[in-house]
């Protein structure tokens, strides 16, 4: 008795047992059959799968060397206590993220020197065309925000992100039907085959960005994504001139956790495209180890505009690389309506009309 | 010779009297055995059933019976219309509306043209117009009803059905609100850019991908079956050989 095997129903998780009657594996509980060879595979499947393993090296960034940050200051904005570094020039400025005046706190000390740097490729002037560009094709958009708004400033800042490399190595298995049909005189059949669909490999990542700073909205600063890395530079304190640089407040321990899932849903993804002729594909269980994890420290472009309309705060985003422009716009309800319901009556009128004219011919 | 024209004109009489006056006199459409409507109704019941029924070239009847005895309603109304002389052309074109006081049942049967005129669902959907009127001791109203029914059945399977304003009307008005829904959300995504992104597939390294195991194998199928929906004619013979299509109900 001690190698009784127990096998679990793949369909509802029950104990599965012998059926004299149809001479297969069927469970008592969903009445489905199955073949003893299946099920033996589907359980050596289960026995092997693993759990996550995605741990880093964070050794990002460095340690500054003597008299770089001379020439930095630090700034603190006294409204959303906002830490800012600027070069020794900017006189009076902004806060980026709120608009409110920020105070000079003196020199810079302390953090990681970023390993990389993108360095700013457009300037001012583009991200106002483009904030225009933004507003074209938006039917829905108030007419009063687009002729009344005056964007309070522009500024230029380099967000810091934690880069992260990896190559995984996925084992996943996807569970996957196939749906055939047909039928007689009196019933429509429909059969639906499971599979158990098993897959594994490796997949390398280079330079997954997670935002460091938290004043910048994590989804406003994914939004610009992509950055072309193969423009980064290595720092230096010059490309800080006449820009705004924010010091990272949320460490590459913290950012781990999103670059983890990002990771894994991508690897999720990119296996699943190697599953092919089935009808639907859900990934079941996926285990992900990650080797060879590094971690870096940059600072990436982005142009931020603020404005204010009846009284809400909409920000803008641009990147300062590739010119991608986002921001969530107000929508006015009475355009809205007029849309919904003018369609509505043009599109049901012309398909009335349609209708009759065919039941004349 | 007298007496051979003698001859004749009696055989003309007497086939007259008999046998050819069952062709040329087409039997009552009206058969109120059951006594159910007035003298006058029973004129413009009738009236009304030989114009409809002369129009279409397909016979419309109507008989009522206090019981339909041994036999099976379908049986009665079957052999009543076989045995009686009903019907036009060769296939016998035309139906029976049998009310049976007793067994408080309506039956209709269907001749030739009038089983394709009058589909199972067409029937019961008569049925359901008459019965009320009938439970209601309201003959008339019910057989009135029954001529207007038929004649919607007969001519739109003649001259084809006319046009459903409301069924139409309201089709193209959810195709509207629909059409217009997915348009105006389409427009209102386009208001929001700012989301954050769930995957990293920009990051892939070219090229960076290798799959090392590969393995489906099948684990089970389930089988469901969904029964078509009918919009069937069901036909039977009747004892005459004759095929009769039809249905009824209670009242």
């Amino acid at each position: 008795m001690s190698n009784l095997q127990e096998y679990k129903c793949p369909c509802c998780g029950g104990a599965i047992e012998f059926d004299i009657e149809s001479q297969n594996m069927k469970c008592p509980y969903c009445d489905t059959e199955f073949e003893l060879d299946a099920l033996k595979s589907y359980d050596e499947a289960l026995k092997t799968e693993g759990t996550d393993d995605m741990n880093w090296e964070t050794n990002a960034g460095s340690e500054w060397q003597e008299g770089e940050t001379d020439d930095m200051r630090v700034y603190s904005c006294k409204s959303c206590g906002g830490e800012i570094v600027g070069d020794g020039q900017t006189a009076a400025i902004e806060c980026p993220f709120c608009g409110n005046p920020v105070v000079m706190m003196g020199q810079f000390s302390g953090a990681l020197k970023p390993d990389y740097v993108i360095p700013f490729k457009l300037d001012k002037d583009a991200a106002k065309k483009a904030l225009l560009k933004h507003y074209e094709g938006k039917r829905l958009l108030p007419k009063v925000f687009k002729n009344q708004n005056h964007i309070d400033e522009i500024k230029g800042i380099y967000v810091p992100v934690w880069l992260f490399d990896a190559d995984a190595n996925a084992n996943i298995r996807y569970k996957a039907t196939r749906v055939n049909t047909w039928s007689d005189s009196d019933y429509t059949y429909t059969e639906t085959s499971f599979y158990s669909v098993l897959r594994g490999g490796d997949i390398g990542f280079e330079r997954v960005p997670v935002d460091g700073s938290s004043k910048m909205a994590d989804d406003l600063m994914e939004s610009i994504e992509p950055f072309d890395f193969s423009q980064a530079v290595d720092f230096q304190t010059a490309y800080l001139a006449g820009y705004l640089a924010d010091k990272y407040d949320v460490d590459a321990e913290q950012s781990i956790e999103r670059a983890n899932a990002r990771i894994k849903k991508s690897t999720e993804d990119a296996f699943a495209s190697t599953v092919q002729g089935y009808t639907s594909v859900i990934a079941e269980n996926s285990s992900v180890q990650l080797q060879n994890g590094n971690t870096k420290y940059a600072l990436l472009p982005v142009w931020i505009l603020n404005t204010n309309w009846n009284g809400q705060k909409y920000t803008f985003a641009m990147n300062g690389q590739t010119g991608k422009f986002v921001g969530d716009l107000p929508m006015d309800k009475s355009i809205y309506k007029k849309w919904l319901f003018g369609l509505a009556a043009g599109v049901s009128a012309a398909v009335f009309a349609l209708s009759y004219l065919f039941w004349l011919l | 010779m007298k007496k051979f024209l003698m001859i004749i004109l009696t055989f003309i009489i007497l086939s007259t009297a008999f046998g050819i006056s069952a062709f040329a006199e087409h039997p009552s459409r009206v058969v109120d055995e059951a006594d159910l409507l007035t003298a006058n109704e029973e004129t413009a019941l009738a009236s009304r059933l030989d114009a409809l029924s002369d129009k279409y070239q397909m016979d419309v009847v109507v008989l009522t019976v206090e019981s339909v005895g041994d036999k099976t309603v379908v049986a009665y109304a079957d052999d009543y219309y076989d045995y009686n002389g009903y019907g036009y052309n060769e296939t016998y074109d035309g139906l029976l509306l049998l009310v049976s006081m007793e067994e408080r049942d309506w039956y209709i049967t269907t001749c030739g043209e009038a089983i394709k005129a009058f589909s199972d669902s067409d029937i019961q959907a008569i049925g359901s117009a008459i019965s009320e009127a009938i439970g209601s001791e309201n003959y008339y109203t019910a057989f009135s009803a029954f001529a207007d029914e038929c004649e919607y059945y007969i001519d739109g399977h003649i001259n084809g059905f006319p046009f459903d304003y409301g069924k139409h009307i309201l089709i193209s008005i959810a195709i509207g609100l629909l059409v217009a829904w997915i348009a105006t959300s389409s427009m209102k995504s386009k208001l929001k850019t700012v989301r954050f992104e769930e995957k990293a597939e920009n990051y892939v390294k070219d090229g960076s991908m290798n799959v090392t195991l590969s393995r489906d194998f099948f684990i089970y199928r389930t089988i469901t079956r969904v029964a078509k929906p009918k919009n069937d004619t069901s036909t039977h013979t009747s004892s005459s050989g004759r095929t009769h299509g039809g249905g009824g109900g209670k009242f």
